[in-house]
């Protein structure tokens, strides 16, 4: 096997001999301490394999033999490297297949978490912590110091009792024993936060809970934006994740209620039809005046007609009585009715006026929708979307970013409640 | 010359020591009837696919076989490949290829 090895790498040559002593021929390239094999002979032709350096030492051996020597075959690395000099392409792929094959292979790149015991651990957690100390998809192999992850893991999760981590290849193995004596909080009190509103989500920031939602998702009124309860490890905490910052464990410890911000980006349309002319009334300054005196349910006419002469007037009413003093109440009581006389005429409102109509109903509404924090991306556009021949229609439409999360309680959690452990 | 050889192989029996080490004597191993070992050979006389003969200390040792190959050689051994159907000291002076 290593002969054959050796020989491949320094190349070999299958020759032909004709002519001249055979034997001779041998015997001389043993004297030379050349080494010949795989010798084969017919009636006129004898072949051997020999390595190339050896080849150079043949010509004296084949002159004091009298034999002619040719090559028949070139085999081994050195005369495959010469034909790939021709084509440097495929070198070039070979020598980049082999680079990605140890570059590949000198990387983690499937973290597994094993994890025995009651069940509370999360795996996400256990990789999490073990990412913290350097354990983590696409990490060089040779940077991976194991020990230091395993202390860090047995630091970080003190519900842990035992850590052992294996590298198999390009895999690494984390086998956890979780500690009996964990105990899972009560999900029975687990609340969620659901959207109470249809918008884009713009930040995420789960106090407490796990996000299930992210920047960019669109979001319809109940969807779950944030779980109320971590994948536990034990004590209630919640798992760590990277990149999220984890609250003081006192703080978070045994609750399920989710608690965190989360902002949309909600958008508001109304329609509003308003008539596009108006009446406007003008005075003549023709008055008239009714004076009607009014004793208990009888009412006598002092001045004026009883009927106005006026086609269209607008009328005000004074009233003059003597009062009343405790229970009596007096029975006379003098009206008077003054009219003005007015003309009416339409008149065309300017699309302007409407604009800023429609604009202050939508205001107004947003008044009692919008809470204190939340905030109009843009003013309020205004656009008018149809034009009849006594009315005209206008589209009023709003961004704001608003706080859209609402608890639901009541609610379970979203994964299987986990049963009590049995206590050893 | 016969005089020290007896002695060697006197001492080499009194003293129990492996005569293939000791003495100047060729080391043949046959494998079944498909491989033939020879060490310690002095050369060859005759190379053909049905007889090889190399000269020993012993005298000319003749192969007969069919389809007769040289698997190996070297200045210490000779490892024949094919079908060997006997192995024979010829006599001095006797037949070659």
């Amino acid at each position: 096997m290593l002969k054959g090895l050796i020989a491949y790498l320094l190349g070999t040559l299958r020759i032909e001999i004709t002519g001249g002593s055979f034997e001779r021929f041998l015997n001389l390239a043993l004297s030379h301490q050349i080494r010949l094999w795989e010798i084969e002979r017919t009636t006129e032709i004898m072949r051997a394999t020999l390595t190339v350096a050896d080849f150079r030492a043949i010509r004296p051996v084949a002159r004091g033999s009298r034999c002619r020597v040719r090559v028949r075959q070139r085999m081994g690395l050195p005369f495959r490297l010469q034909r790939l000099k021709s084509r440097p392409v495929l070198l070039l792929g070979f020598v980049a297949a082999v680079a990605t094959i140890l570059w590949a292979a000198s990387h983690v790149w499937i973290v597994e978490v094993r994890i025995t015991g009651p069940g509370y651990l999360d795996r996400r957690a256990v990789a999490a912590v073990a990412g913290e100390a350097g354990l983590r998809p696409r990490a060089l192999r040779s940077r991976v110091d194991l020990p230091a992850v395993v202390a860090h893991i047995q630091q970080r999760v003190p519900e842990v009792s035992w850590v052992v981590i294996r590298l198999q290849g390009t895999r690494a193995v984390i086998e956890v024993v979780e500690k009996a004596t964990v105990r899972p909080p009560n999900q029975s009190i687990c609340v969620h936060l659901v959207a109470r509103k249809s918008g884009v989500v713009e930040q995420v920031i789960p106090f407490q809970g796990e996000p299930l939602v992210k920047k960019g998702d669109i979001v319809s009124p109940g969807d779950l934006l944030v779980e109320c309860a971590f994948r536990y490890y034990a004590g209630g905490r919640p798992a760590v994740f990277p990149g999220t910052p984890l609250p003081p464990r006192q703080e978070v410890a045994r609750t399920t209620v989710a608690q965190g911000s989360v902002k949309a980006r909600v958008s508001y349309r109304q329609y509003v039809e308003y008539p596009t002319t108006r009446e406007v009334l003008t005075p003549t300054g023709r008055r008239e005046s009714q004076w009607v005196l009014k004793w208990q349910d009888r009412s006598i006419l002092l001045r004026g007609s009883a009927q106005s002469q006026f086609d269209r007037f607008e009328s005000s009413v004074r009233s003059y009585s003597l009062g009343q003093w405790r229970s009596w109440k007096s029975p006379v009581e003098l009206v008077i009715h003054d009219r003005v006389e007015v003309t009416a005429r339409r008149e065309v409102v300017p699309t302007a006026e409407l604009l800023e109509r429609a604009r202050a109903s939508l205001q107004a509404r947003l008044a009692w929708l919008l809470g204190p924090s939340d905030k109009l991306l843009h003013a309020i556009k205004t656009e008018v979307a149809d034009v009849g021949q006594a009315h005209i229609g206008i589209l009023v439409s709003v961004e704001a970013l608003e706080e859209i999360a609402t608890p639901l309680e009541g609610s379970g959690p979203v994964g299987p409640v986990p049963t009590e452990p049995s206590v050893p | 010359m016969q005089r020290k050889s007896g002695l060697r192989d006197r001492l080499v029996s009194l003293l129990e020591l492996p005569g293939d080490a000791m003495l100047d004597v060729a080391r043949i191993i046959l494998v079944g009837d498909m491989e033939l070992v020879v060490e310690n050979h002095r050369g060859l006389v005759a190379f053909t696919p049905n007889r090889v003969a190399l000269t020993t200390p012993e005298g000319l040792l003749a192969i007969d076989g069919e389809e007769l190959k040289i698997a190996a050689i070297s200045p210490e051994q000779v490892i024949l490949l094919g079908k060997i159907r006997g192995v024979a000291y010829a006599p001095p002076g006797g037949e070659g290829a």
